[in-house]
C-alpha cells in the first residue's frame, strides 16, 4: 500500500471514530443528578407584604391524558412538605375564603406518557390544557416577562404562588418553582427526588420570607 | 498513559536517528497525523477550569523548496468538564442542576511553515496557520441543554521539528499556540496551547 493510501485510510478510520462520538450527559450522570429545580420570581414584588397564603389541598394535573386525572397518594406528602416549608418562611396558612395574600397553585405536568422536553409557564392555559385550579379565578393570570424554563419534561411538579390581592386585572403569579421530571421519570424514588427537589425550590428562594 | 508518550518517542528517535541520513531536504509532499495535548489559557481555561484535554490533526505540507512550505491542516480539539449540584441565577430566578461543559473546536488552517537545514534526522521549523476555527460549545444544567455554535478567525503560530526515521516516515514534534475570535457567554475570545507528537510519511524529490 502506498503512504498515500495508508494516510487516506487513517483519515477514514479517524473521521468513523469522531462522527460516532455523541454528547450526552444523561449517560454520565446518576439518575438524581439528572433532576433539576427551576425558580423564578417578580422581582418587583415584595414578599414581605405577604403574610397568608391558601392552597388546595391536592396536586391538579394539567395533561391530556384524562386517566391521570385523580389524585395521587403522593400528593398529601407533597402538599404537607410545600406547608412545611412556608411555614419556616414564616407564611400562614388560612381557608381560600379567609381573603389570603396569595394562592398557592401545585400542578403536576402530564402532558405525554413519553417524556417530551417543552418549556411551561402557567398562564392559566398552556397549549390549550387547562390547569383546573387556574379556572376557579375569573381573572387570566400574568407573568412577569423574564420568567423563564429552559425546558422541563413531561412528570414535572409546578408550584405557583398567585398574587390575588394588589392584582387588579389581570392575577399575577409572583413565584414560580418546577421539580422537573421527577413525578413519572423511569428512575427509581421518584417520591424521595420530588420531596428533595421541593426543599430545593424552597432553600434557593431565600427571598421568600412572609411579612410580620 | 500520557506519561509514557514522550519517553516512548524519545526512544524511538534516539534509535532510529543513528540509522538515518542527514538529508532530508529533498521532501516533496509530507503528510501526518498528529495528536495535541491542549493547555487551556484565558477565556476557556475559566470555562474547564482544567489544563488538559486532547485532540488530533490531520496535515499536508506541500514544499515549495527545502526550506518552505505551504499546506493545510484539519484538527479537533475536545474536552468536558462536570461540576457537581449547584444553584445557577438566571435572569428571573434560579436553577439548581449539575452542570456539563463541553467545548470542542475543528481548526481548518493553511499553513506555511520556514525550515533550517536538517541537523542529523532533526529539521527544525516555525510557521504558522491561518483560517477558520469551527468551535461548538455547549453546557447542559443535568439534562437541559444550551447549545452554540460559532465559526470564526484564528490563527496558529507553531515551532517544532520533523524527525526523519526511514522509508519516509518520521515524527513531527511542535508547540502550537491557539488564537480564535470566538466570544459567547464566557469568552471573548479562544486561546490554548497545544503539544503536538506527530506521525509523518513523506514523499521525496
Amino acid at each position: 500500500m502506498s503512504k498515500i493510501n495508508l494516510f487516506l485510510t487513517g483519515i477514514i478510520f479517524l473521521t468513523i471514530a469522531f462522527s460516532c462520538q455523541k454528547v450526552d450527559p444523561a449517560n454520565d450522570l446518576s439518575f438524581e443528578e439528572q433532576d433539576v429545580y427551576v425558580t423564578n420570581h417578580d422581582k418587583n414584588f415584595d414578599f414581605n407584604t405577604v403574610k397568608t397564603y391558601a392552597i388546595q389541598n391536592q396536586v391538579s394535573p394539567v395533561n391530556v391524558l384524562t386517566d391521570l386525572a385523580t389524585i395521587n397518594l403522593s400528593d398529601t406528602v407533597f402538599i404537607s412538605l410545600i406547608n412545611t416549608n412556608l411555614a419556616q418562611r414564616g407564611f400562614q396558612q388560612v381557608d381560600k375564603n379567609a381573603n389570603p395574600d396569595v394562592i398557592v397553585i401545585v400542578s403536576r405536568l402530564l402532558f405525554n406518557t413519553g417524556g417530551n422536553d417543552f418549556s411551561y409557564i402557567n398562564r392559566g392555559v398552556y397549549a390549550g390544557l387547562t390547569n383546573p385550579d387556574t379556572i376557579l379565578f375569573k381573572n387570566q393570570f400574568a407573568v412577569p416577562s423574564d420568567f423563564n424554563n429552559p425546558a422541563v419534561v413531561s412528570g414535572s411538579l409546578s408550584i405557583d404562588m398567585v398574587d390575588v390581592k394588589s392584582s387588579t386585572k389581570s392575577l399575577n403569579i409572583v413565584w414560580n418553582g418546577i421539580v422537573v421530571g421527577a413525578l413519572t421519570s423511569p428512575f427509581p424514588g421518584t417520591e424521595q427526588r420530588t420531596k428533595d427537589g421541593i426543599n430545593s425550590l424552597f432553600n434557593q428562594s431565600p427571598y421568600l420570607l412572609a411579612g410580620q | 498513559m500520557r506519561k509514557y508518550i514522550l519517553p516512548v518517542l524519545m526512544a524511538i528517535v534516539l534509535i532510529s536517528a543513528q540509522n538515518t541520513c542527514n538529508a532530508q531536504d529533498n521532501i516533496k509532499t509530507l503528510f501526518s497525523y498528529n495528536y495535541g495535548m491542549g493547555f487551556a489559557t484565558g477565556d476557556l481555561k475559566s470555562y474547564i477550569d482544567k489544563k488538559l484535554f486532547d485532540g488530533f490533526s490531520v496535515e499536508g505540507r506541500f514544499f515549495i523548496n527545502k526550506n518552505i512550505s505551504l499546506g493545510l491542516n484539519v484538527g479537533y480539539n475536545d474536552f468536558r468538564k462536570y461540576l457537581n449540584r449547584e444553584v445557577y441565577s438566571t435572569g428571573s430566578g434560579n436553577i439548581s442542576a449539575v452542570q456539563t461543559r463541553y467545548f470542542n473546536t475543528v481548526p481548518v488552517l493553511a499553513t506555511g511553515f520556514y525550515y533550517l537545514n536538517s541537523i542529523s534526522a532533526f529539521k527544525p521549523y516555525a510557521g504558522i496557520g491561518i483560517g477558520a476555527y469551527v468551535s461548538n460549545y455547549q453546557k447542559y444544567y443535568s439534562t437541559l441543554e444550551s447549545k452554540h455554535t460559532k465559526t470564526c478567525f484564528g490563527f496558529r503560530p507553531e515551532i517544532g521539528t520533523l524527525i526523519k526515521l526511514r522509508n519516509g516516515l518520521g515524527l513531527i514534534v511542535s508547540g502550537r499556540y491557539n488564537y480564535a475570535t470566538y466570544s459567547y457567554q464566557e469568552f471573548s475570545s479562544l486561546n490554548y496551547f497545544e503539544l503536538n507528537f506527530g506521525l509523518s510519511f513523506s514523499i521525496e524529490k
